[in-house]
């Protein structure tokens, strides 16, 4: 294999990646964060003092916008995860693997995420939220 | 009013008609040359210490063929006769002139220039070593299209019997074989696929595995357990993570993500230890 001096021809910085690869590497992403998460999060319930959680949740309340970024940022990756993780097991099973079929899921999970994890978030539509009356009654 | 005051009136376009009439007969006389950048990535082996660089080089495109590969002929011809690619068929049969036009891998010979006032980026297949300008080297991915066995294996027949009788097949079986034969060896989707970039050395490459799964469902093969036995290590077929890549770049419009889902099926529901049995007997 004499590629001794050769140059390696470049690749991430040129190639216009469609959006199934985005997809797959998203899906990456969001399973090392879920996985990162529930971990750190199992760790600091073991560590931290009593009342921790209850606190910062309520200094985060007090700035909805960033209550409703932080709540959308813990749905997300859950619900996203979750339906491509279904498509790649559907995708084992040998169907919906022609280009048009990758296409049209490809759109229909990250419309599905993010509404869902949306409505979860805010709390509005399909999934009423128990925060509600907590908050209301502060 | 007079009839011909009327007939002026009626008619005021005529004036203006003539005119169109003589602007484009110019135009048709001596078209405006359509010029189009090229970005083109260029490396000279014999320079000691070159390094890859691009290259721009305009081209009329009125004087030039409706292709990519007309284009970097044209620039050969008559701007810089160093520019090195390769090419043979011209009409997208052979897959010598795949490389990465636009950020796409495709075949040049099929790929138009778009008429766009943009530059066209043109680089070599990714992640591959590069001899010289456009020409990656192809050997890996040969020595592993050989890997995986690509001819007719039968069970039981001697050097006498082979070329005595056609081997038959029947119509459905034949099928099965559509959308995987046509496969021209372009490499343009195993350069196309991160798990290859990532992976070149053990993971097989979707070109590869389509051609190992063609093998695999052609009827006439006695060998299937085999040849499925040889993808039972965890890089040959799955570094594939249905990245989907490859299919949406095959210059050709064949669909090797769904060969690879399939050959991963049959790979579920082989009976291995058989098949280990009988590769390690033979």
């Amino acid at each position: 294999n004499a590629t001794g001096k050769r140059p390696l021809s470049p690749h991430l910085t040129i190639y216009s990646l469609p959006l199934p690869s985005w997809m797959s590497v998203v899906h990456r992403a969001t399973g090392g964060t879920l996985a990162m998460g529930f971990r750190l999060f199992g760790i600091a319930a073991l560590v931290a003092p009593t009342g921790f959680f209850d606190c910062s949740l309520n200094y985060l309340a007090g700035i909805p916008v960033i209550f409703l970024l932080f709540k959308w940022a813990v749905s997300f990756p859950y619900v996203y995860h979750f339906f491509n993780g279904l498509r790649h097991l559907i995708w084992d099973t040998g169907r919906g693997l022609s280009l048009k079929a990758v296409h049209r899921s490809c759109y229909f999970i990250v419309g599905m995420a993010l509404f869902i994890s949306f409505s979860i978030a805010s709390g509005a539509g399909i999934f009423p939220s128990a925060e509600k009356p907590a908050l209301a009654a502060k | 009013m007079s009839a011909k005051d009327l007939v002026k009136l009626l008619r005021p376009q005529s004036a203006l008609v003539k005119l169109i009439q003589t602007r484009c007969a110019q135009t048709a006389a001596a078209p405006q040359p359509k010029i189009k950048k090229f970005s083109i990535y260029r490396f000279d082996p014999d320079k000691p210490g070159d390094k890859p660089k691009q290259q721009i080089y305009e081209v009329d495109l009125n004087k030039c063929g409706p292709m990519v590969l007309d284009a970097l002929i044209t620039i050969k011809d008559t701007i810089d006769p160093t520019l090195t690619f390769r090419r043979s068929c011209r009409e997208g049969i052979c897959g010598s002139c795949s490389m990465n036009i636009g950020g796409e891998n495709t075949l040049a010979c099929l790929c138009k220039i778009p008429e766009t006032s943009s530059t066209l980026k043109v680089y070599p297949l990714p992640h591959m070593y590069v001899i010289k300008d456009l020409v990656p080297d192809m050997s890996n991915f040969y020595y592993q299209y050989t890997s995986i066995e690509p001819f007719l294996k039968k069970k039981g027949i001697t050097e006498a019997d082979i070329g005595k009788e056609s081997y038959l097949q029947s119509v459905e079986d034949r099928a099965k074989l559509d959308g995987l034969y046509e496969c021209i060896l372009c490499a343009c989707c195993s350069t196309s696929c991160p798990s290859y970039w990532w992976n070149s050395d053990k993971y097989l490459g979707p070109a590869v595995l389509m051609q190992a799964y063609r093998w695999m469902v052609d009827s006439r093969d006695d060998y299937t357990d085999e040849r499925l036995a040889m993808m039972e290590d965890k890089y040959s077929v799955y570094r594939c993570h249905t990245i989907m890549n490859c299919t949406k770049t095959c210059p050709k419009g064949l669909n090797p993500g769904l060969a690879i889902g399939e050959m991963k099926k049959m790979l579920a529901k082989y009976d291995a230890g058989k098949a280990n049995e009988k590769a390690y007997a033979s």
